[in-house]
């Protein structure tokens, strides 16, 4: 029965790939004793379909995938090829390392400091001038009648 | 232009390969994976489930989720095709198990259901009787032969493929599938326009 078996399923085999010789075919009849003619219910299955749209089926899915995976399929992308794509190398060039924002609004507190420092006062101006070669404020220099200049 | 690229990537994957990207969560993976079974699967669910389309929707989808929820689940040394149809088949046996699904549905409603959206005029009500009885007729043997009858002779899985999914010997299958011929021929003798 076994053998017959394989057997049979060999012949199907060449009948469904139109391989089949004459005798074979003979043998195949034979095999086929009690089963439905020109394989009737074989080529029903066959040719069997069923016309529905699932759609939802789909959706739900996907929202399943989302929750588990995420949905960044960038990364996924990256993480699936090893290879990072041409816009992200870009995007991570451009990336700052560290927070320029707020780098930025630290200089600008130092920008504003050093511009509301005070100005330098009036002593410090008078010292300038004292000390400037370019005086010429009234003579105080006194000399006296019996100065050896004289 | 990426998307093309990486969806070209996917697609040109065998299953196995799809499987461990889906493990990695790549979404294009898992899209592919399903456009390849979804049909299939649901018409498995749809014939075994004696042609209930809301229930084999919802096996659709928990069959899907089981690649989601635990991709590892899946050897990917093995071939995916066997393993998937394993499991498929296993969540219509538990299905069976519990409900006694036979003395439960109702034939009638969901075979009038079948037959009304399957009508064309191009067929013959003999045709459209013969298709009716032969999945009635389907429906009746046990879960393995029918099981074995649609991989194969709806989806031309090789003998091989039928037992690693099916977890028998490849005699075994013979045995089930010529068994299934000879009740189904049996059973749908009216038809038979030699007889």
């Amino acid at each position: 029965m076994d053998k017959n078996l394989d057997r049979y399923f060999e012949l199907e085999e060449k009948v469904f790939t139109d391989t089949i010789s004459r005798v074979e075919m003979d043998e195949w009849k034979t095999l086929n004793e009690g089963i439905m003619n020109d394989n009737r219910i074989e080529n029903t299955l066959r040719n069997d379909d069923v016309n529905s749209t699932r759609l939802h089926v789909k959706i739900k899915l996907d929202a399943a995938f989302e929750e588990k995976f995420g949905s960044d399929n960038q990364f996924n992308d990256v993480h699936q090829n090893n290879v990072i794509p041409f816009p992200g190398k870009i995007r991570q060039l451009l990336a700052p390392p560290i927070n320029w924002a707020a780098i930025a609004s630290i200089a600008a507190v130092f920008v504003v400091l050093f511009m509301l420092r005070p100005g330098p006062s009036f002593q410090e101006n008078t010292v300038l001038i004292a000390d400037s070669s370019l005086h010429y404020g009234p003579d105080t220099t006194s000399f006296s009648q019996d100065s050896i200049l004289y | 232009m990426i998307t093309t690229k990486n969806t070209l990537e996917v697609t040109t994957q065998n299953d196995e390969q799809l499987m461990v990207s889906i493990a990695n969560g790549n979404k294009k993976a898992f899209d592919a994976l399903y456009a390849r079974y979804e049909k299939k699967m649901f018409y498995f669910f749809f014939r075994k489930l004696n042609n209930n389309q809301e229930k084999s929707e919802d096996f659709l989808h928990d069959l899907f989720m089981k690649i989601i929820e635990k991709p590892e689940a899946f050897d990917t040394s093995k071939a995916f095709s066997p393993w998937f149809y394993s499991v498929a088949h296993n969540m219509v046996k538990n299905e069976y198990k519990k409900m006694e699904v036979r003395k439960i549905m109702d034939t009638e409603s969901d075979t009038t259901r079948i037959v009304n959206r399957e009508l064309d005029p191009m067929h013959s009500a003999e045709e459209q009787l013969f298709k009716q009885r032969l999945f009635e007729e389907l429906s009746h043997l046990n879960q393995d032969s029918s099981t074995a009858f649609i991989m194969k002779y709806h989806e031309g899985y090789s003998i091989e493929e039928i037992a690693k999914a099916l977890n028998i010997k490849e005699g075994t299958v013979k045995s089930k599938l010529f068994y299934a011929k000879q009740v189904l021929s049996e059973k749908l003798e009216m038809f038979n326009p030699k007889n």
